[in-house]
């Protein structure tokens, strides 16, 4: 009894704390429509920000404490607001995931540039623990501080929302945004008060937690998990019930503390699961939440430009890839050919995301996690260095994800997001570090003492475990997968699949089982995922838990995302930054943090151009080469004379890659007016333009605002008169999308 | 006598439609002004940018004599330039009370009590629901709060826009009769309707706006002989009110 | 007997009543109208028939079926395709790949051939624009896209929001005999229009929802002539107020 009345007081200030920022993140998201996965990475920040005034500059308790939530965190949301995510307004809900994602990995690369990792910090709970004894328990006096914070802020919550003018402004806003305005109350004050306060919100929770765990920046971070579940179980809606479900994650994750221990069998096991608890209890609340119901088509700032991969344009991607592939195997030094061999099996699991997020616009964020169980099942099952283990990998990834997303497939893409963040935290924290252990007579060691060795596999002749020979195979894995992509993209699935994404609705009332489709696409996705990682593994011969980690997961997802995720050189360009030694040998030991943090300002910048650099910049750019034969030939003799020449020992080996990289400079600057000349000659307009446009009429207004002369152009074609078109419909939509920029004007 | 809103030559688009081909309009102080007109004849737009919520693409509005194109639609609003949209202009999950406390922005700012007492002497219906989220009161409370919020702050200049829509006739008529009550106090107001009868009877002066344009303008009784053409294109009269918009 | 009834169907929001206890049937081979003002209700009991919605009470039969509780997708196996009010194309897929998507979600199983993409587009009149994306398209032309696309699951019923909007008067007739074609070959069809004179020439039985209530049923002259239906449109005499009715208990509140 006096046991589990300690349990409980520890348990009611942990909900304490979890409540603390769920409803900071409950009060974002309702207000501003953004579900801010960096949450806790800003109570990350938070809690090392206090660290450094509290303990290493001596700063006196309160002060820094009051200094960090009340001037610095508001500040700091006041910055996000101004700088991201005001720009988020009427962008795809995939968009607004991923921006908050960067924010996150910015943070965390952020804390570890300015806090050494490998120095150990620790913050000490308020009243340097000490506290009164009632009925034979010491009571820290923290903890009776931090319940009164946790009531002090709900009913400070309470009272904002319900009795100050701009507490109701902001509900008024989620109401109805355009007659907020009418009301007087400017969209932006309503947005920004919501990140000041949520922001402050996050800090104090990480504050306050922090002298539970060491300080460093991952833990942290992912304690945002503890916080999603409460705030699912509030239906990221009700602050009274995420309230409750704090409670519910707070005991349940003390209590599990106390007593998990006490069991006695399978204790080896079950060590891992306590970090792993509000993860369960997330897992409940969505397996209980009502289905959200099937919407149309969002009103939407911004339109996806997704050309549909053609298997001619596929065939010139792979016949460079395979070039590439081939220079690279045989004139890199065998240490840089052997560090880059890592780059196929990368490419793949960033591969494996455009369809669910390219094509299908769900958010994962737990691809890597796949690749982990990939590379966990070829160690296992790829002893006599057996191809067959690749499949095995894809086919057990596939499976576990199709379980993995069964509970969300009735919920919208926000929660998918959320459970999948959730099972790469409890792969982390729990399965990945679990002894083997022996299923139906067969055992199975996953990362045993922290390290899982593969062999590469042998077909036959082909013997792939010389570095060349398995970088070759690599590249051609690769290839496979981008057929399997291409084919999707162009079959039948990929339509319902981009039709799923347009307009949910449309696609039930035809006849389409979305569910089965999400479920489809995950499953494949998780598969070719499963593939890369077992593809990962058998490059590096040996890896450890670390680099299938939740946060490397991100940064894997952000490189996707910016290259341009329906973009299938998206994956390739997740593996060039992630797995070879170019990057790696150009920053040193540093290099994860710096493709970390560079990866994650540019995500930053999705906002503003959420369809990614390779649509809109390197195509457009390389589209006149592809259409020059002379330029094209050209580029290609001079990179094979030069590829040659240094198999023959006749230049040094590092001018081939300026040499490359000269002509990757080159050859769109003489493409482009040769293109326009070659138009010119002929008398027509080049391919890809329409008669009377000033540009082809799907990109109409991209590059340039569309002219006077093309809309006459449109409407003479389509024979409109214009003055009888009816509006309805314009203004229904103008009044969503129209909110954001009569916000922004 | 300058009119306190004017509208000159104005023009609006949607995206690549136009939907005003300039408009002319004018209103002076403390007179109601009634635009009648079918289905997709640009009147909510109209009123749009009025309020400033749609940047006109041509043409200027002027209010109070000054140019107001693109003006702040939040700076309008605290000047006392106020619209209730067509549907219900009510937040439906905050309470009656909160929905009225909305409106005291305003520069004369009243106290919330002294709010709620005008909104309830206005409509006394609303002062047993003051608790009660609006979102579950009748069409017509709705329709009334937006009214009596719109009235509290005390605005120069009132928009209407589809008072009528969705709603029996009889609340129809309280509320016109309401509006009646307002334009007494000096307020001016441009109100959108589709229900011309109700309207006629309420406006100093009406127009007829079909297809983007001005087809005709003056007093209300003139304007009464006219509508059918504008509406109906010949039709049996029975069978047709242009019901709803968008 | 109707293929698609619903009886007794109540939806709210909230304490908004949307639908009270509305019960109406859509027959085979011929066109039914449902019309009244904007917020009577039209846009979700077509979700309610869809199945984006579920009612609080009542039911929805299809062809003697109670399909109440049955998914959307389900529901248009069995045979019930729709157009929205507001467009839900698929923007970023072609014209023709919209409507072919279309052809293949009908059940593989399902008796009879599919119909050629080409052929529908024909149909609407918009061969010309079968390679167009989608979300190119005009809201006209996307009404025209959306019906073709709609008979692509080769329906038993069909449920037309606001089909005529945004058409002129030209494209609405040529829109009517289609209609009438559709009936003709069999079809269920329901029509929300605001447009009475395609109303009035297609539409062999109207049903006339106000504020959520089924006000009125017949034959379009019937209906035109009937007095309430005056008074709900155009005002000339008193009645009820149906509007002070429907205050409800706070539940928007949690």
């Amino acid at each position: 009894m006096h046991e589990f009345l300690v349990f409980t007081i520890s348990g009611l200030t942990t909900a304490g704390i979890y409540a603390i920022s769920a409803s900071g993140l409950t009060l974002t998201y309702v207000t501003t429509g953004v579900f801010n996965i960096a949450h806790g990475a800003t109570g990350m920040l938070a809690a090392f920000t206090y660290w450094q005034l509290a303990v290493a500059w001596g700063w006196p308790v309160p002060l820094a404490l009051l200094f960090c939530v009340l001037v610095a965190a508001p500040l700091f949301g006041l910055l996000l607001e101004r700088v991201v995510m005001r720009r988020l307004a009427g962008a795809p809900e995939s968009t607004r995931l991923v921006v908050t994602v960067a924010v996150l990995v910015v943070l965390v690369s952020a804390a570890q540039w300015l806090w050494d990792p490998s120095t150990f910090r620790r913050t000490q709970g308020l009243f340097a623990g000490r506290g009164f004894e009632a009925g034979g328990i010491l009571v820290p006096y923290n903890d009776v501080v931090v319940l009164g914070v946790a009531a002090a802020v709900a009913g400070g919550l309470w009272l904002l929302l319900h009795v100050s003018r701009a507490g109701v402004a902001m509900r008024a806003r989620v109401d109805d945004p355009s007659l907020a305005i009418l009301n007087g109350a400017r969209p932006a004050t309503s947005a920004r008060l919501a990140w000041m306060i949520g922001t402050s919100l996050a800090a104090l929770a990480g504050i306050l937690i922090a002298p539970k765990l060491t300080m460093s920046a991952i833990p942290l971070t992912l304690l945002i998990v503890n916080a999603y579940a409460a705030a699912v179980i509030g239906r990221l809606r009700s602050l009274p019930m995420t309230f409750a479900g704090a409670l519910v994650v707070g005991l349940a994750a003390d209590y599990a503390i106390g007593y998990v221990p006490k069991i006695s069998y399978g204790q080896q096991y079950l060590r891992g699961v306590l970090p792993v608890i509000p993860v369960l209890v997330l897992l409940v609340a969505l397996l209980v939440l009502r289905a959200s119901r099937l919407r149309g088509k969002p009103a939407l700032a911004i339109r996806e430009i997704t050309p549909t991969p053609t298997w001619a344009g596929t065939g010139v991607f792979a016949a460079a890839v395979a070039f590439g592939a081939v220079i690279a195997a045989t004139t890199l030094a065998k240490a840089d050919l052997y560090s880059s061999t890592a780059l196929w099996g990368l490419a793949i699991v960033g591969l494996s995301m455009v369809p669910l997020v390219g094509y299908a616009g769900r958010i994962s964020l737990c691809q890597l996690s796949f690749a982990g169980i990939g590379a966990a099942v070829v160690s296992h099952a790829g002893g006599g260095s057996n191809p067959a283990a690749l499949l095995a990998a894809a086919a057990v990834a596939a499976i576990v994800g199709a379980v993995v997303s069964l509970p969300a497939l009735r919920l919208s893409g926000i929660y998918l997001a959320l459970l999948t963040g959730a099972f790469a935290v409890a792969l982390d924290n729990w399965i990945f570090q679990l002894p083997a252990f022996t299923v139906l007579g067969d055992q199975f060691a996953l990362f045993t003492n922290g390290t899982l060795s593969v062999e590469r596999f042998a077909v036959g002749p082909l013997d792939t475990t010389s570095d060349r020979a398995f970088f070759l195979t690599g590249a051609a894995l690769f290839l496979a997968a981008v057929a399997v992509v291409v084919a999707v993209r162009r079959g039948e699935l990929g339509q319902r699949l981009i039709a799923v994404k347009e307009s949910p609705a449309a696609a039930a009332t035809l006849g389409m089982n979305v569910r089965l489709t999400t479920l489809a696409v995950f499953t494949l996705s998780a598969a070719l995922a499963g593939l890369g990682g077992g593809v990962y593994a058998s490059a590096v011969r040996s890896t450890t838990p670390d680099a299938f980690s939740f946060f490397t997961g991100l940064t894997l997802l952000l490189i996707v995302v910016v290259a341009g995720v329906s973009s299938i050189g998206s994956g390739l360009a997740a593996g060039l930054l992630l797995g070879t030694a170019a990057v790696g040998s150009a920053t040193g030991d540093d290099s994860a943090r710096v493709t970390a943090t560079v990866v994650g300002l540019a995500a930053l910048a999705l906002a503003a151009n959420p369809n990614g650099l390779i649509p809109s910049v390197l195509r457009p750019a390389y589209e006149p080469v592809r259409r020059s034969p002379a330029v094209l030939a050209g580029s290609v003799g001079a990179i094979t004379a030069l590829w040659v020449l240094t198999l023959v020992d006749a230049v040094a080996p590092n001018v081939l890659p300026l040499g490359v990289l000269l002509v990757a400079v080159a050859a769109p600057l003489v493409a482009r007016p040769l293109a326009g000349r070659a138009a010119a000659t002929a008398g027509t307009e080049p391919a890809g333009r329409d008669e009377g446009l000033s540009g082809p009429l799907e990109w109409l207004g991209f590059d340039a605002p569309v002219g006077r002369a093309d809309l006459d152009a449109i409407d003479a074609r389509l024979a409109l008169d214009t003055a009888r078109l009816d509006t309805g419909p314009h203004l229904a939509s103008g009044k969503t999308v129209g909110e954001a920029r009569v916000g922004a004007a | 006598m300058t009119p306190l809103v004017e509208l000159r030559g104005v023009r609006a688009r949607h995206g690549r439609v136009e939907v005003l081909h300039g408009v002319d309009l004018a209103v002076d102080a403390g007179q109601v002004l009634a635009v009648l007109g079918p289905n997709g004849a640009g009147k909510t737009t109209l009123l749009r940018v009025l309020a400033g919520l749609h940047p006109p693409s041509g043409g200027e509005v002027l209010l109070g004599g000054r140019r107001a194109n693109g003006a702040d639609p939040v700076d309008l609003a605290r000047r006392g330039l106020c619209l209730i949209p067509e549907g219900r202009g009510v937040f439906p999950s905050l309470t009656v009370r909160e929905n009225l406390w909305m409106t005291t922005h305003r520069p004369a700012g009243l106290s919330r009590a002294e709010v709620e007492e005008r909104a309830v002497a206005r409509f006394p219906r609303l002062g047993q629901r003051l608790r009660q989220p609006a979102g579950t009161m009748s069409g017509g409370e709705q329709q009334m709060l937006a009214l009596a919020r719109a009235l509290v702050c005390e605005p120069a200049v009132l928009l209407l826009d589809e008072l009528s829509m969705g709603l029996a006739p009889l609340v129809v008529a309280e509320l016109y009769a309401s509006v009646r009550a307002i334009a007494a106090d000096d307020v001016t107001i441009v109100v959108v309707e589709q229900f011309a009868a109700a309207v006629l009877e309420v406006a100093d002066t009406a127009a007829v706006l079909v297809e983007g344009r001005v087809a005709a303008a003056g007093p209300p009784a003139d304007i009464a002989g006219q509508l059918s053409g504008a509406y109906l294109g010949g039709a049996p009269p029975a069978d047709h009110r242009p019901a709803g918009t968008t | 007997m109707a293929l698609l009834e619903i009886r007794d169907v109540t939806v709210r929001y909230g304490g908004h009543v949307a639908l009270r206890e509305v019960t109406l049937g859509v027959e085979a081979g011929r066109v039914t109208g449902l019309i009244g003002p904007n917020g009577a209700g039209k846009t979700t009991l077509f979700n309610v028939l869809t199945g984006l919605l579920t009612p609080g009470a009542g039911r929805v039969l299809l062809d003697g079926e109670d399909v109440t509780r049955l998914a959307p997708y389900r529901r248009a196996r069995r045979g019930m395709a729709r157009t929205f009010q507001i467009l839900e194309l698929f923007g970023q897929l072609t014209a023709l790949e919209n409507v072919a998507l279309a052809t293949r979600l009908r059940r593989r199983t399902a008796a009879g051939e599919r119909p050629d993409p080409g052929a529908l587009l024909e149909r609407v009149g918009l061969s010309a624009f079968a390679d167009r994306r989608a979300d190119t398209l005009p809201t006209g032309l996307g009404r025209r896209l959306e019906l073709a696309r709609a008979l692509a699951v080769r329906p038993r019923v069909l449920l037309l929001d606001e089909p005529a909007s945004g058409q002129d008067p030209d494209e609405t007739a040529a829109f009517a005999d289609l209609l009438g074609e559709l009936a003709d070959e069999g079809l269920a069809i329901l029509l929300v229009e605001h447009d009475m004179t395609l109303v009035m020439r297609v539409c062999a039985h109207l049903y006339v929802l106000d504020f959520g209530t089924l006000m009125a049923e017949g034959d379009p002259a019937s209906v035109r002539a009937d007095p309430r239906v005056r008074e709900a449109y155009l005002g000339t005499s008193t009645g009820t107020d149906p509007g002070t009715g429907t205050a409800g208990a706070g539940t928007l509140a949690r």
